[in-house]
Formats: structure tokens, sequence, C-alpha cells
């Protein structure tokens, strides 16, 4: 594989992950900082390479850079013969998701967007009761994530890129748990967004948005509240016809059912949950099982709609 | 108070404390320059601060300096370098007339106060990487500047609206079910109103300048314990908080004590060729080795005969809830040491009150 981005993500994630994959060899890594490149490379034993090289050399190429950059750097690979992973968010429009979507495929070329949060134990648990369907139809989504920023970003996007606010950063994740749990990632509908409210011009650090998904099945209300600046509860609920199903965003911990009969809090089977095994489950998905991996990004599309309905609603 | 007042400079301006303080101290009528990271400074626009990375910081002197910035990160074992890196800019900030505040904590007591508890400078030893490095920097301070005017205010555990640790925490253990304490033991909250805290700094400033070193305890509502403020969160999310039970043990098999050990043994060497490596506060080598000893370890030669065991000593708790356990059992009262004539803005009910509020806004309940 190739690595183009060689930032925070690239230094917490992959650096210790990559190595341990079976069967993955870090072909080279680039970025415009040949600092940060060097540092890597070294750690992985690989070239610092110009994209092009890169491109020639890999497979598989990773692109973890901010991302304003991903829809030109995917397009690129992606015509070049190489199969791509996004890291999150996927891009910053729908048309561009549209775009990349149709280019992989008329091409035959893998494309898969990182959200590794898919992989939690308890993600994949709620989804399974909602799928179930005991609690009947999906109703509302409310999802709520906030913290002080903590993030030593190399580039600084998240200050400076329209694009680099909190609600394609951190609230991308968060409607991405939320989206797979209730199957909305394979279930077409059109968006309709009611209220934005924003600290600031893009990029903002503190969205609280409302939004109806109108499926052929049901109306779904959503409420979305994201900030880099404020805590906040950190959680997911997912409101049901006769019930609803709630957990904490971050790896780890039970989920909460709440019935006709009571509440119920289930515990995933396995062991605790970590952010590390969740990021390595989600590169097993990819590599090993690239069909039915959920990463593939057809299934972002319709977040890709929310993300951008809300971004850009005056 | 001199007019115009004089600049503040603050370390640490982006965190939980810093954000309102900066807010209290601009207030008030004071500049105030916050010393940032480029990559958080952003969370510092739009209130009117002057916004500078560590590496702009020395080029004037600030007749005030308030330092909150204490190691973080993931890596507990990279505190201490962290310290260092905190004292040095500190040091380069201060001079000798300047008025400088230092925020530290009530837990160079300890995380649960066993140390006895007293307006004077806490023992060194070996300890919590948090308590360890908030006791080390506080001697380091009063070794360099304890002949100016010198502030050491410790805080108690500061809560209020947008709390991580005290209400943001408390309530991700209480919904996923972890435990809160030790069923029918009283254990003190020494909590503090953020509000509260901001506000005695700010009166504190307003008092004539005076050289030596002052200890303030800040925690305006030491006398409430956590049964009360557990009872309150989980009353709001509608959780019943869990407690452990001290209870009999059976002896234990010898493979199941060899399961724990060997377990133990390997987190421990781990632990201390960190620590070993990437520095230590305090303490000999050897005590450092020693002090890295899990629980599970000293838990297992207790169950090598059965009896009586404390729950914390359940090898089934992690490191995490090891500390989580000694702040929520703690059993000693962190009473105020505060100037004469300062009198908290928030009272209790309006800090529980200002909580819940924040609470059903963040989504909590």
């Amino acid at each position: 594989v190739g690595l183009v981005g060689c930032g925070a993500v690239a230094k917490l994630f992959y650096a210790p992950l990559l190595p341990l994959l079976p069967g993955v060899t870090v072909a080279g890594v680039c970025d415009l900082s040949t600092e940060s490149a060097q540092a890597l490379a070294g750690g992985f034993h690989c070239p610092a390479l110009a994209l092009e090289e890169l491109i020639q050399t890999a497979t598989l190429l990773i692109v973890a850079t901010p991302p304003s950059s991903h829809h030109a750097l995917a397009r690129k690979a992606l015509e070049a013969g190489v199969d791509v992973v996004l890291e999150k968010p996927f891009v910053v429009s729908a048309a561009q998701a549209e775009d990349l979507v149709a280019l992989a495929a008329s091409l035959g070329r893998g494309l898969f967007v990182a959200h590794f949060r898919r992989f939690f134990r308890k993600v994949q648990l709620a989804r399974q009761v909602i799928g179930s369907g005991v609690l009947g139809a999906v109703t509302g989504l409310e999802l709520f994530e906030g913290g002080r920023f903590g993030w030593d970003t190399a580039s600084g996007y998240v200050s400076r890129d329209p694009y680099g606010g909190v609600l394609l950063d951190t609230g991308s994740h968060t409607l991405d748990q939320t989206l797979y749990t209730a199957a909305l990632d394979e279930t077409p509908f059109t968006v309709r967004v009611e209220k934005v409210e924003r600290d600031k011009a893009e990029p903002a650090h503190n969205v609280n948005a409302r939004f109806t998904l109108d499926t052929s099945r049901q109306q779904i209300m959503g409420r979305i509240v994201v900030s880099r600046r404020q805590m906040l509860a950190n959680l997911v609920r997912i409101r049901c016809e006769h019930g609803e199903v709630e957990f904490g965003v971050r790896p780890g911990g039970s989920i909460s059912v709440t019935g006709n009969t009571g509440r119920f809090d289930f515990q995933p089977p396995g062991e605790t949950d970590t952010q590390v095994e969740a990021f390595a489950r989600q590169y097993l998905s990819i590599l090993q099982s690239p069909q039915e991996s959920p990463l593939q990004a057809a299934r972002f599309l319709g977040q890709m709609r929310i993300l951008e309905a809300i971004l850009h609603h005056a | 108070m001199p007019d115009p007042l004089p600049e503040v400079a603050v370390l640490g301006a982006t965190g939980f404390v810093g954000l309102p303080l900066c807010d209290r101290l601009r207030a008030a009528g004071y500049p105030v320059t916050a010393i940032a990271r480029r990559s958080s400074a952003f969370l510092l626009e739009g209130r009117g601060l002057q916004i500078i990375s560590p590496e702009e910081a020395d080029r004037r002197p600030f007749p005030i300096v308030i330092n909150l910035a204490y190691p973080t990160g993931p890596h507990a074992h990279l505190h201490p370098q962290e310290n260092r890196r905190i004292l040095d800019l500190v040091c380069r900030l201060v001079r000798p007339e300047t008025r400088f505040v230092h925020f530290s904590s009530l837990g160079v007591f300890g995380l649960d106060l066993r140390h006895p508890v007293k307006p004077g400078l806490p023992p060194r030893g070996r300890d919590r990487e948090y308590v360890e490095c908030k006791a080390q920097m506080e001697h380091w301070l009063a070794d360099r500047f304890g002949d100016q005017e010198l502030h050491f205010v410790r805080p108690g555990n500061v809560w209020g609206p947008g709390s991580p640790n005290w209400v943001a925490g408390i309530v991700e253990r209480l919904k996923n079910g972890q435990a809160m304490g030790v069923q029918g033991q009283t254990a003190y909250a020494n909590l503090t109103d953020v509000a509260n805290l901001v506000d005695y700094v700010a009166f504190l400033l307003q008092q004539p300048p005076a050289r030596g070193l002052q200890f303030h305890h800040v925690a305006e509502f030491s006398a409430h314990t956590w049964d009360e403020v557990l009872a309150f969160l989980a009353a709001a999310v509608k959780r019943q908080p869990v407690w452990l039970r001290e209870f009999e043990l059976a002896p234990a098999s010898s493979a199941q004590l060899l399961a724990v050990g060997t377990q133990a043994c390997r987190r421990s060497a781990l632990q201390t060729f960190r620590q070993l490596r990437s520095g230590r506060e305090t303490g000999s080598w050897v005590r450092s080795a020693f002090a890295t000893v899990p629980k599970p370890i000293l838990s297992a030669v207790k169950r090598l005969k059965g009896g009586a065991r404390l729950p914390s000593d359940d090898p089934a708790l992690g490191p995490v809830d090891e500390q989580w356990l000694e702040v929520l059992t703690c059993s000693r009262e962190f009473h105020s040491h505060t100037l004469p004539g300062w009198h908290p803005p928030v009272s209790h009910e309006e800090s529980l009150a200002r909580v819940v509020t924040w609470m059903r806004a963040a989504g909590f309940c």
C-alpha cells in the first residue's frame, strides 16, 4: 500500500497498524511536507515518494490528507488502476462522491471510505437489534458529540479550510455510526434540512442542525449537535416506533435498549473495544473481503447528501 | 488597582477552566494574552484575547502570569517530559516582578487525599503520574519563584456545565453500569464550581501585590458527598449507580493465581521499562520499579489466604476504574482555604441547576 498524508491520523493509527496487517507491505509514503514524509517513511522502512511514483508503486492507496484534496487524489489513483481507501470524511460534496463511485465502478476498481466506528462491537450489536425489527421502524435520530479539540493537526486545515469544520470532521463519524446502525447506509432517502445553527461561517466549530430523511417507507426526524469547543453527551440515540436504542460514540461500554417493558442494557460480546482494534478490523474487512466490506464507497452517498445539505444551509 | 489593568498571560487557556477564566478576566477589564499551540488556538478566537504561540512567549514581560497547563495526552509515561517543557515555558515568562498564579490541584495530596491536606508543599513520592507531575511542579516553582509573589491555587474537583470529568465522565460510567463507589461508605466529592473558581482568581488579582508563596484551596462544596452528587446525576439520566461491596473470597486456585500473575507481570514490566526510559519525576529507580507493581499482583498475594478484601483489589477492575474509585471513595474532606472577603457567587443549588440545564442542552437527558 501507499500512504498519502503523513499528519496526525497517519502517526497515531497508520504508523503502528499498517506493519501488522497480514500481507501488507508499505511501498511508500507521500506528503507536501518532506520532513513529515521522511519521518514516517523511516518508521515504515520505506521510501518517501512523489505522488506519481507512489501511485505507480502501490496497488492500494490510502488517502489521509485534508478532505478538500480527497476527490482529486482518488481520481488520479483510480484512473491509474489503483484501489483507494479514503480517510473520513469521504469527500466534500455529494457530486464528488457520486463521481468517484461511478468512476470506480466503470474502471472495476475498489473504492472504500475508512470509518472504523462501524467496527465497534456495540455498533454491530445495536445494528443487529434495530435490524431485528423488534423495535419497529426507525423514526428519529439524535446525535451529540463534542469536546475540546485535541488533535495536533500539522496542516491546520480545521481552522482555515472551509471544509475543515466540525461537521465534516467529527460529524461525519457520528453520523456514519448512526446511519450504519439504522441500516440507512443501504436505504435510499432524500434529505431536507430544517434548521442549522453554527458558531461562525465554515469552518464552523459548533453545529446544531435539524433535518428530515424521507425514505420510501417512513419519515425520519434527525438532529445532530457537534462541537469542538464544548463537551456534549457523546451519544447516539435512535428512536423507533416501539422504543429506542442509545449508545456512546466512543469504544467500549454497553448499549441501552428501551422498549415497552422497560430499559435493558446489553454488553456486546467479546473483549472491550479499543479504537485501534476497530481500526484494524476495518482494514481486515477491506483487505480480506472487499466485496462484502461495509466500507464500500457507494454506502456513503446518503451520508454525503446529509452533510452537504447541512453544510450549505444558510 | 492600576488603570489600565495590567496584562495577563494565560497558559492552558483552552481548557475547561482556562476558557471561562479568560472570559472572566476580560470581563473584569484585563488585557489577556493566551499562549496556545497553533493547532488549538482557534478555540480562543472571538473572545477578545491576544493569542500567541509558546515559541513567541518570551518576547516581552508580562506583569501577571497564570499557569493552568499540565501534562495530558494518552501516554502517561511521557508526562514527566511534558511537565519539564511546561516548566521551561513558565521560566521564560515569569520575571522577578511578575505576579505569578499557578493552578495546581487537590490531587497533590493523592487522588484519594491519603497524604495530610495542608496549605503547604505536598510530599514528593512515587504516585499516579498526574499526582506526581502536579506535586513536582509545585516543588520546582517554589524553588525558583518562592521569593516573589507566587500563588498556588489548588481547586477541588472542578465541575459545572461542560465538565468533562465530574459530569460527562460520571454520566458515562453511570450509563455503562460501572462501579461508582463502595456501598455504605461516605465519600466527599470536594467539588468547586468552575464559575466560582475563576471568580476567586479575579478576586485574588484585585488584592495588593504581596511577595512570597501563598496557598489557596478552593472547594466551596467540599462538605457534599458523592452520594448526593451521584444521586442527582443518576436521576437526571434515569440510571441507578452501581456500588461495590466488600465481600469474602474463597482462596484462589494456583492456576487462577498464575494467570493473573503472568498478565500483571507483563504489564508491570512494560510500565517499568517505559517509566525508567522516559524519565521519572521523583524517587529512586528501585522505588519506581516497585511503584509500577499493579494491584492484581498484590491482590493475588492476598488471595492466597482468602478472606476479606477490598473491592478495589478485584483484578477485573482496570487502571482506569482504579483511578475513578480512588476519587469516588475519598473519605477526606478538602476544606477551602481562601482569602477573607471572598464569597462564591454560585450557590450549591444554583450550581446543580446550571449543570442539569446544560445536561439537557448537551443531549445527556
